[in-house]
């Protein structure tokens, strides 16, 4: 083993230790605001409607959990996956923050360097989350109160433009197939409840049904 | 008490804020880390500090992202909440997707007025138990994921592997979308032609600025902010 690879191995042990300590408090400091609004309202959600919650997470996001860490595993390595899972955005900001700090060091992909530039890459990529959320977070609290009714009127449709134009940009890389399953799925909404199962159920029949018409389109656009 | 006085209560603040300060010494401890052994592998400090550098010129832009959605979050779940979940694992549209259903579970909603104490509670919980898949198995999984990328790769067809993961996204927020504009089997109007606009101007912000890296990274809070305001002004 030559002695860059000794630095490296050296290198993933330390992040390995360092990384498992601060997942380990990240779990339960994500907890901590649930606990706590719950202990002082006396209103602790029912261990069955916990794990209704958790299916529910599960069923809408269980695919994530594990596909994502590891699509991006090859940009962010192991060191920057324990920060990218905690923190977040990895698509949007950690995984560019990474890239621009190897491109700007000139690694090569593969090696040692490489290596550490993605995670002092990433790093710098959380500082700057961070202090910029925190300080809208506040400056926005403060002005919350004096905005003007028109505004506040706007953003009681939050809702509706946010999934909007999620789906506009889900469905711009496959019109036909975003076409497709948004009418399979407002048939889903109107026709389940109708049959007697339960509404919480909707989201993951019309999650299955989309799978099938992307099989189906998978198969019939395959050459 | 009443929802909006602990929405937004100082306490609340306080125990949001761990989760924060937690990744904020995380990633201080990994730079230190990264410093240390980039010097042993002979790289100068001054070229970990360009590497720091133009990262964080890079994230700026991005940042602005979730900065957008975290003012309006604050309008529908206060500003504790909203700033640490913008702050943690889960995208702006993964938590609101997880409020939504866990409020709708407490026979809540998460439109304006309409949010009760259960509802919240019931998003607070849902938020993080969602947060945990991503915590657990991108925190405690990273040693072993090297292995699984390889495995991945060579044993499934790529091309479906993505069509797949695009199709189960496509069904989970039509199914929102659906939600959020039929309501009891009516279509709420008002919510329909917000989402359309808004719809449309993502479609358009996609198409003619699609060079416009700046753009793109605005593109998902400029749509949502035009679909507002122009439902706000017109409805």
């Amino acid at each position: 083993m030559n002695k860059e690879q000794e630095v490296i191995q050296g290198f993933r042990s330390s992040a390995k230790t360092l990384g498992f300590v601060f997942v380990t408090i990240a779990l339960v400091c994500n907890f901590v605001p649930a606990i706590y609004v719950s202990t002082i309202t006396g209103q602790f959600p029912s261990v069955s409607q916990l794990l209704q919650l958790w299916v529910a997470a599960a069923a809408a996001f269980g695919v994530g959990y594990i596909v994502q860490p590891v699509s991006f595993f090859p940009i962010v390595n192991m060191a920057g996956t324990f920060m990218c899972w905690i923190a977040g955005n990895v698509g949007e900001v950690r995984a560019p923050a990474a890239n621009m700090a190897q491109k700007v060091t000139n690694c090569e992909q593969g090696t040692p360097k490489a290596e550490i530039m993605s995670c002092i890459g990433i790093c710098a990529s959380v500082f700057v989350t961070i202090i910029m959320i925190t300080f809208f977070a506040l400056v926005g609290a403060q002005v919350m109160p004096l905005m003007p009714k028109f505004v506040m009127k706007a953003f009681g449709f939050v809702l509706p433009c946010v999934l909007g134009a999620v789906y506009a940009d889900l469905a711009s890389k496959n019109f036909v197939l975003g076409v497709i399953i948004m009418l399979t799925s407002i048939a889903g909404i109107l026709i389940v409840p109708k049959l007697g199962i339960p509404g919480g159920m909707t989201m993951l029949i019309n999650i299955i049904i989309a799978v099938l018409v992307a099989r189906c389109y998978f198969m019939a656009t395959k050459k | 008490m009443e929802l909006k006085d602990i929405m937004n209560s100082p306490m609340l603040w306080v125990m949001s804020s761990f989760m924060i300060i937690n990744l904020f010494l995380m990633a201080l401890m990994f730079l230190r880390l990264c410093f240390k052994n980039a010097e042993k592998l002979g790289i100068p400090k001054e070229e970990c500090i360009t590497g720091l550098r133009s990262a964080v010129f890079t994230a700026i832009g991005p940042a602005f992202a979730p900065v957008i959605v975290l003012i309006a979050l604050m309008a529908v779940l206060g500003g504790p909440t909203a700033w640490m979940r913008m702050n943690d694992i889960g995208a702006a549209r993964t938590e609101l997707a997880m409020s939504a259903i866990a409020t709708g579970m407490a026979g809540s909603s998460l439109e304006a007025g309409k949010l009760t104490m259960l509802g919240f509670i019931f998003a607070l919980w849902g938020m993080a138990l969602n947060n945990s898949g991503w915590i657990i198995i991108g925190g405690y999984g990273a040693p072993s994921l090297n292995k699984a990328v390889d495995y991945l790769k060579n044993n499934f067809n790529d091309a479906w592997v993505k069509l797949f993961m695009a199709a189960a996204a496509l069904g989970l927020f039509s199914t929102l979308l659906g939600n959020a504009i039929i309501k009891k089997g009516v279509v709420n109007q008002k919510n329909l032609f917000a989402a359309v606009v808004s719809f449309v101007a993502m479609l358009v912000i996609g198409r003619f600025f699609k060079g416009n890296k700046k753009i793109q990274e605005f593109s998902l809070g400029l749509a949502m902010l035009v679909g507002m305001f122009v439902t706000a002004a017109v409805m």
